[in-house]
């Protein structure tokens, strides 16, 4: 009798779980705008303040498609720190004020120039840092590689250029 | 490879080139004493292999000299010399010196040897016939003085392998009461013997190939002198080897040179003692002692043994395995073929009285029908096995187991015995003889390491080994044949460097001052280690190894022996330096050595050329610190090239290096302001 053909194990599939899905960029847009309506029932004055204050930094994050946001982090540190002074003032006014003190601030043009210049100083360090690193990792770089040059050449000087023969041979 | 450490070189007592100054006044001087007078020819003195000449001694005038010639191209028998040197035995010819001497007629020079002057001979030449002598004179002056001789070879473990009556002298010139033996160092053993007065397996050997033998072999010459003087002449004449030997073989020795003539009963007695074919039976020293002492003794009759069986063999009817073993060596190809004939199987089985040859011969013929032999090897194998006290034969090659070296010396220019030497070692002849002798292992052992280590030098190839290396070791009286100095006559290593030393001037065309022959002769001779140096010269030629190699080996003569200064040899490997010195890689280590090797060799020594430019210590060292170099320059070459990358690769790198820099420099002053102005509130 012959025997049945045999047939191949099945090989196990494993499937990979699903990554888990992360939070999309506009849900958290609906959830800050929710929260910034929300806030603006307790403090509107400092909501407003912020809305209009940060939006270089709102700007930048929107702009930035690099993954790591760094546009939008370097500009946000300091146009928080250009923000800062005036929400200071702003909170320590009290509760009965707020409104008209925003106001003044948001009209006075030094506001905007502190605010909008401390994010322009963010913008200056993200766009001027890559190159300032580029520079001094390509000045070292070069100093190295000439020391190398001179290294090789006491080499060659006490050892013959049989040696830099040898190596070419090696390499090939 | 081992340095030659001792400078000794400038110490050592130098030695000049060459010793034996011809011609001096009135002769040749060898070493500064003897005077060798050419005009003054003793042709009664004369041996086959040399010639006999008048000799001096400037120091002591009154000594009775004469000095032997000998032929160039034959060796010494070394050990039989430095023997005599140490103390000369008596009852033989006494010696005076020895050394080497460029003589006129002689395209290189020869070795003389400078023997104390005997009386005349007992018998001018084996073709003349002489007065028969009386028994009692025989048994008083003949038997008696070599006796006595023989007793002092017998205690150096020595033989003469020259008794006949013409190499018998009187010891002196009046009373004629002793006798001497006459020389037997001029040529290997046994070389200048009639087949007549060798017993049956030695006679069949090549002249040269006959060994040191034994003391038997002397007590059976002893015999046929014995005979001959008896007789007064040779008592079987004008008839070639081949009859002699058959006429041996075929009726015993005794029987065959006696015939037929009346012998006194007291020296029949005597002969077929001292002619007993049979080994066994023949008469030892003993018992030649206690006949000489006039007691009775019944020698043995020594009849060959004849097989009960005839085998027919080219239509001839061979009665004894000893014939029947010559004449398969005499036609090969026939032999073969017969002895695969299932009838010599059974001829063997019915015929042989011992039990084992015959197994062994049946295993030989079913190994060459199961696997092709040569004709030769089977009928040489086959041959040793019909008659194993016959020498070791194998096509033209006929020797005795010590006559290897002989034969070898005596035939070297020629190929055909070169490659039957060759052949022989290869094929195992030597260890086959042995086991068919029947001896015990312990018995062998020491040969059995000489031929392993024959074999090895045969083997190997390179400078210092091959059949070169084989003559030199099996013949300690060899001289160096190698062209480089060979007009010279160099025996001891310590002689060579002179030798060399004197020929540079004509030699210095040639590229190294070494060669093959040279090479085998210092290894063969040399005692110190210089097997680095044997390595070295296996490299190609113009290699800095090689010529460390030689320079090595000449430093380490240089070193032992002197002379102190060598000028010629100096500058003539200053020549080949260069690859030496380009070998080490420091640049400014080799312009400083170039300038010392100068100094050095005018000089004129080889040990500290060396120790300057061979040491071990230094080379390792030189070695060592280029290989971290170039270490080093690897891994500057690989870091440039990694820098390139890195550079290549830059506006990348530096772009997300420097957001991250920027969100945590940003970040940095954030927290730097709040602080302040949280400071302001706090």
């Amino acid at each position: 009798m012959a025997k049945p053909p045999l047939r191949p194990i099945p090989r196990h599939r494993t499937r990979r779980p699903p990554p888990a899905e992360k939070m999309s960029l506009g849900l958290w847009w609906i959830f800050g705008v929710l929260f910034l309506v929300m806030a603006s029932a307790f403090a509107f004055s400092t909501v407003i303040l912020l809305t209009v204050g940060l939006l270089p930094a709102w700007v930048a994050f929107v702009v930035d498609r690099n993954p790591t946001k760094a546009a939008g982090k370097s500009v946000m540190s300091l146009n928080l720190v250009g923000v800062a002074p005036y929400l200071i003032d702003l909170w320590v006014v009290g509760r009965a004020g707020q409104m008209d003190k925003a106001y003044g601030m948001l009209t006075d043009p030094f506001t905007w120039f502190v605010i909008y210049g401390a994010a322009a100083v963010g913008w200056v360090i993200y766009l001027g840092m890559p190159h300032l690193i580029a520079g001094y990792v390509e000045m070292r770089t070069l100093q190295r590689k000439a020391h190398l040059v001179r290294l090789r050449q006491e080499i060659v000087e006490e050892w013959g250029e049989e040696i830099a023969g040898a190596m070419s041979r090696q390499g090939d | 490879m081992a340095a030659v450490e001792k400078p000794a070189a400038a110490e050592a007592p130098e030695t000049s080139w060459p010793e034996a100054k011809a011609p001096a006044a009135g002769g040749f001087l060898l070493k500064g004493r003897y005077r060798i007078q050419q005009d003054a020819r003793l042709p009664d003195y004369d041996s086959p292999t040399a010639a006999a000449y008048l000799a001096e001694d400037t120091l002591r005038k009154d000594r009775r000299l004469l000095a032997y010639v000998c032929e160039s191209s034959l060796p010494l028998r070394w050990q039989f010399l430095e023997h005599q040197r140490q103390q000369n035995i008596r009852g033989i010819l006494s010696f005076v010196d020895e050394g080497g001497l460029a003589w006129p007629s002689a395209k290189n020079e020869c070795p003389v040897i400078v023997c104390g002057r005997p009386g005349p001979r007992l018998m001018p030449s084996l073709d003349t016939a002489i007065a028969p002598m009386m028994p009692q004179e025989i048994s008083t002056v003949v038997v008696a003085s070599l006796v006595e001789a023989l007793r002092g070879l017998e205690v150096r473990e020595l033989t003469h392998r020259g008794i006949r009556p013409d190499n018998l002298f009187y010891a002196d010139e009046k009373e004629k009461k002793r006798v001497v033996l006459g020389e037997a160092v001029t040529a290997p053993a046994a070389y200048n013997q009639p087949v007549l007065f060798e017993p049956i397996e030695s006679g069949m050997a090549d002249p040269a190939g006959r060994g040191q033998g034994s003391q038997e072999d002397d007590i059976y010459a002893l015999g046929v002198t014995v005979l001959t003087l008896l007789f007064g002449k040779l008592p079987v004449q004008e008839i070639g080897n081949e009859a002699i030997l058959r006429g041996k073989i075929q009726k015993g020795s005794y029987a065959y040179l006696v015939g037929s003539r009346a012998l006194p009963l007291r020296m029949m007695e005597l002969l077929k003692g001292l002619l007993a074919d049979n080994v066994e039976y023949r008469w030892g020293l003993d018992r030649i002692e206690h006949w000489l002492d006039e007691h009775r003794e019944h020698g043995h009759a020594n009849a060959p043994a004849v097989a009960p069986h005839i085998f027919t063999f080219r239509k001839e009817q061979y009665t004894t395995a000893r014939a029947l073993a010559c004449a398969f060596l005499e036609h090969p190809q026939q032999a073969f073929r017969a002895i695969q004939e299932s009838r010599f199987e059974a001829w063997a089985a019915r015929s042989l009285t011992n039990p084992d040859t015959a197994r062994a011969i049946t295993e030989e013929i079913n190994n060459a029908r199961s696997s092709p032999l040569s004709p030769e090897r089977l009928v040489a194998r086959v041959a040793i096995l019909l008659d194993p006290k016959a020498p070791l034969r194998y096509k033209s090659f006929t020797s005795m187991i010590d006559g290897f070296g002989g034969i070898l010396a005596a035939g070297f220019g020629e190929d055909e015995v070169r490659h039957n030497f060759a052949d022989v070692v290869r094929l195992h002849l030597p260890q086959y003889w042995m086991t068919a002798q029947g001896l015990r292992e312990a018995a062998n052992r020491k040969r059995l390491q000489r031929l392993h280590r024959i074999e090895h030098f045969l083997n190997r190839r390179g400078l210092g080994f091959g059949l070169d290396r084989c003559l030199y070791e099996l013949v300690p009286g060899q001289r160096c044949l190698s062209p480089l100095v060979l007009p010279h006559y160099c025996v001891r290593v310590s002689e060579l460097l002179p030798a060399l030393e004197a020929a540079t001037s004509d030699q210095q065309k040639l590229v190294e001052p070494i060669d093959s022959h040279l090479a085998a002769f210092i290894a063969a001779r040399f005692p110190g280690r210089i097997d680095a140096f044997l390595v070295s010269l296996a490299s190609p030629t113009g290699s800095a190894e090689r010529v460390l190699g030689i320079l090595g080996l000449l430093a380490s003569l240089q070193d032992r022996y002197g002379p102190a200064k060598l000028p010629g040899l100096a500058s003539w490997l200053h020549r080949l330096l260069p690859p030496v010195i380009e070998s080490y890689h420091n640049q400014a280590f080799r312009k400083q050595m170039e300038q010392q090797v100068e100094g050095v060799i005018g000089k004129g020594s080889l040990v500290a050329l060396y120790n300057l430019i061979g040491n071990p210590a230094r080379r390792r060292a030189d070695r060592r610190a280029y290989a971290l170099a170039r270490n080093r320059y690897t891994r500057s070459l690989a870091e440039t090239a990694k820098l390139d990358r890195k550079l290549k690769e830059l506006p990348l790198t530096s772009l997300v290096l420097g957001h991250v820099f920027a969100i945590r420099f940003s970040i940095l002053i954030a927290l730097i302001s709040f602080s302040l102005m949280l400071s302001r509130y706090i």
